[in-house]
């Protein structure tokens, strides 16, 4: 199997198992989907980042270890990130009014469930073993953040392989943006890969 | 290598790249630990934006050469006299960015790509104009080159012209 195709078909799964656990967490609908798993340009990826450069955002990032390396980042503009806590809290809508500590907080575990779910589905559906990290968790403009995880999971390469996924809370219809950086070869040295 | 010229209004310039423009653009890029230095040749109006994200190329497979800091000056410079007959003696400098971001990996590359940047354009003989470098949080700059002033946001902090 072509290794693009494997990692699509790692990928699809994982986030299939992070909907689902999102949305009980959440308890509202929870929908994540595949967007595109594609080689990229680290400079035209950016670039075209940079008409929303200076977008207030809030997001997760981190390393993902074991059988395969990847980055991942999770990424909310910064007004839904107040709309996201309540819902993590299980507070009513509109208490977060600023981004403080609790909402640094509840991205942080935003990530530690969503890495958890990918790692999980790694592990009983393709026999992989990975350790997700700790977040990192940001409160910036979304190029500075976006850039800074392409040059940190491009490992000085010119091009990388980019998958970005759509996530929507359908209650409070907040829409954010997953993204993972595979380390292909690290895929590439994965004994019988489906 | 040869840069077209863009017959937009704005530019952006990604990570590991460059723009340069003599129609009075804008152009833009965020930086985070990456450091932007603005370029300007002030009787021509012509300016450039590179965008580098670490000090110096490694001896193997560095790949694109506006990534690093010393390879990527020296592209746009000679790419600035060959092509737009710029002499660098006739070039100011502006450097925003480099800053402490969080994650490990980023943690003090900004300092080390601030250093390398000004050693070697000290080393080419052009004058840093002004600069603003650190803290930690994203960068926006806007480079027009009409009037060679450059907009500078830094996250969380009130836009100031240099």
């Amino acid at each position: 199997m072509e290794i693009n195709r494997f990692i699509e078909m790692v990928v699809k799964q994982s986030i299939d198992r992070a909907s689902q656990v999102l949305s009980k967490t959440l308890r509202a609908g929870a929908k994540i989907e595949l967007k595109s798993l594609a080689a990229v340009d680290i400079s035209q990826v950016t670039e075209s980042m940079m008409a929303e450069g200076d977008k207030e955002v809030m997001g997760c990032m981190l390393d993902m270890d074991g059988d395969i390396q990847c980055k991942f980042l999770f990424i909310i503009n910064a007004k839904d990130a107040l709309i996201f806590t309540d819902l993590m809290l299980r507070n009513n809508l509109g208490t977060t009014k600023k981004i403080d500590t609790v909402s640094e907080s509840a991205i942080q575990e935003l990530g530690n469930i969503l890495s958890g779910c990918i790692s999980n589905s790694f592990s009983k559906d393709f026999d992989i073993s990975v350790m997700p990290s700790v977040p990192v968790v940001f409160n910036d403009f979304l190029g500075g953040i976006f850039s800074n995880f392409i040059f940190e999971g491009s490992g000085q390469k010119d091009s990388i392989w980019l998958v970005q996924a759509k996530f929507l809370v359908v209650r409070v219809q907040i829409e954010c943006a997953m993204f993972l950086i595979p380390h292909t070869e690290s895929f590439f040295h994965l004994q019988n890969p489906i | 290598m040869d840069k077209p010229i863009f017959r937009t209004n704005t530019l952006a310039v990604g990570v590991g790249d460059y723009k340069i423009s003599t129609d009075g653009h804008i152009i833009e890029t965020v930086l985070g630990c990456c450091i932007g230095i603005c370029l300007y040749e002030k009787s021509k109006k012509i300016g450039g934006l590179l965008h580098i994200m670490l000090p110096s190329a490694p001896n193997s497979k560095p790949g694109k050469p506006s990534k690093y800091a010393d390879t990527g000056l020296m592209e746009i410079l000679q790419v600035m006299e060959n092509e737009y007959h710029v002499d660098s003696k006739d070039l100011k400098a502006k450097i925003f960015g480099g800053a402490k971001m969080k994650s490990e990996a980023a943690y003090d590359i900004g300092q080390k790509n601030a250093d390398k940047v000004r050693k070697i354009l000290r080393s080419k003989g052009i004058q840093i104009l002004n600069e603003k470098v650190g803290g930690e949080h994203g960068y926006k700059i806007e480079f027009d080159v009409s009037t060679g002033i450059v907009r500078c946001r830094v996250f969380g902090q009130k836009e100031e012209k240099f």
